[in-house]
């Protein structure tokens, strides 16, 4: 009772009501929803579905939904959503990179760029696929001598290289920054060095090597046992080692 | 209102629940859509729901309190979307009905009086009174707030909100008493 009371006095501001001059317009302002009022359910749910599923704005406004602004900003969002997952799918991807990067599983030119930018060990420090020891090389006291001294004498870095990757990677891919220290590892040079006696003998050696007469201006110089090293003559070799 | 299972349908539609938020769109849009076009006009009422609804959507898992509450933040969202949009109503007469002072678009209070009263002609009706009047009544008698509610979005008392209410009903049924008592003779 007091309850109603106080409701009562609560609400005298709406006594007017009670008007008989208001009851149509009583009955109007409360009147059950016409359909125009409610034509907008679709809308409003689709953009409570977006909401709940993705967390994601979208607008409910009917005529709005398509405004290119708004159109523009749930594509956007969309996009993002993709980027995002691309990204962590790339960085899953990236750690097993690295991953081969440090193992020194990648390719040689990949080996590369990690080495460069990861500090991964270079190609050239890479754990050789096949053993050293299969590799015999060229033999420079032989009939690939007179390759090896053309090859030594005209393209020293084109030579090393070759010989390097002849060597060192079969799969004869290139590794352009292979040239420093690789004169030294290739069996090829070892060879000719060996033969002349010395490094600092390796120029008197190759003057004195003839020029074989069935091979006219054809480096002979050939890995002798390492299949894939056979395929690129120490000449061409540095063309196919460029990117 | 939905009554006694707001708090379930609320519950639902927060977690997730289509049909209990469509029940909750069902009966809070034409509040909305009414509030609005006192306030912006019939043009924008419609683009300004769509956008309360927006915002009410993205913060509906945060909503706490009853109907009544829940009534009166939705009213209070689409007046904050109003007032940013731009489109609070323009005209605010002060002196309604002055003789030649009518705008336009609002029908002849005879016309409502003697054919069943439409809602859009209802309110178009009470936005001829003074804004603050105009409101307080629309919140008043169609949302269903309380005077402490409407006090609060208009930043005005619990008193100031009845007056308005009073003078605003009564200055209606005066005018349409008139009108019926001209139509009489």
């Amino acid at each position: 009772m007091t309850r109603h009371l106080l409701r009562r006095r609560r609400d005298r501001d709406l006594a007017p009501l009670g008007d008989p001059a208001l009851a149509p317009l009583h009955a109007a302002l409360t009147a059950e929803p016409a359909p125009t009022e409610v034509a907008g359910e679709a809308e409003a749910l689709a953009a409570y579905r977006a909401v709940s599923w993705g967390r994601t704005a979208v607008p409910a406004r009917r005529r709005a939904l398509w405004r290119p602004a708004v159109l523009s900003s749930v594509l956007t969002t969309a996009l993002a959503t993709k980027v995002g997952a691309a990204a962590a799918a790339g960085t899953v991807a990236l750690s097993g990179a690295a991953a081969a990067a440090y193992t020194g599983n990648l390719p040689d030119s990949l080996q590369d760029v990690a080495h460069k930018t990861i500090k991964a060990p270079a190609a050239k420090d890479k754990a050789p696929k096949a053993p050293p020891a299969q590799a015999v090389g060229p033999d420079a006291a032989g009939p690939a001598a007179w390759g090896l001294c053309q090859a030594f004498a005209k393209e020293k870095p084109a030579q090393d290289q070759a010989q390097d990757q002849a060597q060192e990677q079969p799969n004869g891919k290139a590794n352009g920054k292979a040239k420093g220290k690789a004169k030294e590892r290739s069996v090829a040079y070892r060879n000719l060095v060996r033969a002349a006696g010395g490094e600092d003998k390796v120029e008197a050696y190759c003057s004195s090597v003839p020029r074989p007469s069935d091979e006219p201006g054809t480096p002979s110089a050939r890995a002798t046992k390492a299949p894939k090293a056979t395929k690129a003559p120490a000449s061409q070799a540095p063309r196919s080692a460029r990117p | 209102m939905i009554g006694p299972s707001f708090p379930g349908v609320l519950r639902a539609a927060q977690d997730g629940d289509e049909t209990a938020f469509a029940e909750l769109w069902r009966d809070a849009q034409p509040v909305l859509l009414r509030y609005l076009h006192v306030l912006s006009g019939p043009g924008f009422a419609e683009d300004v729901a769509s956008d309360t609804w927006l915002h009410v959507v993205r913060g509906l898992a945060g909503f706490r309190g009853d109907e009544r509450a829940w009534r009166g933040w939705l009213v209070t969202v689409a007046r904050r979307r109003a007032v940013d949009a731009g489109r609070l109503r323009q005209r605010t007469p002060t002196v309604p009905w002055e003789p030649g002072d009518e705008p336009p678009p609002a029908p002849a209070a005879e016309t409502l009086v003697l054919t069943a009263l439409d809602t859009r002609a209802a309110l178009d009706l009470v936005a001829r009174l003074p804004r603050q009047q105009a409101e307080a009544v629309v919140l008043r008698v169609v949302a269903g707030l309380e005077p402490r509610q409407v006090a609060e979005l208009l930043g005005t008392s619990p008193g100031a909100v009845r007056v308005a209410v009073h003078r605003g009903l009564r200055r209606l049924a005066q005018e349409l008493a008139q009108e019926q008592g001209g139509q009489a003779l």
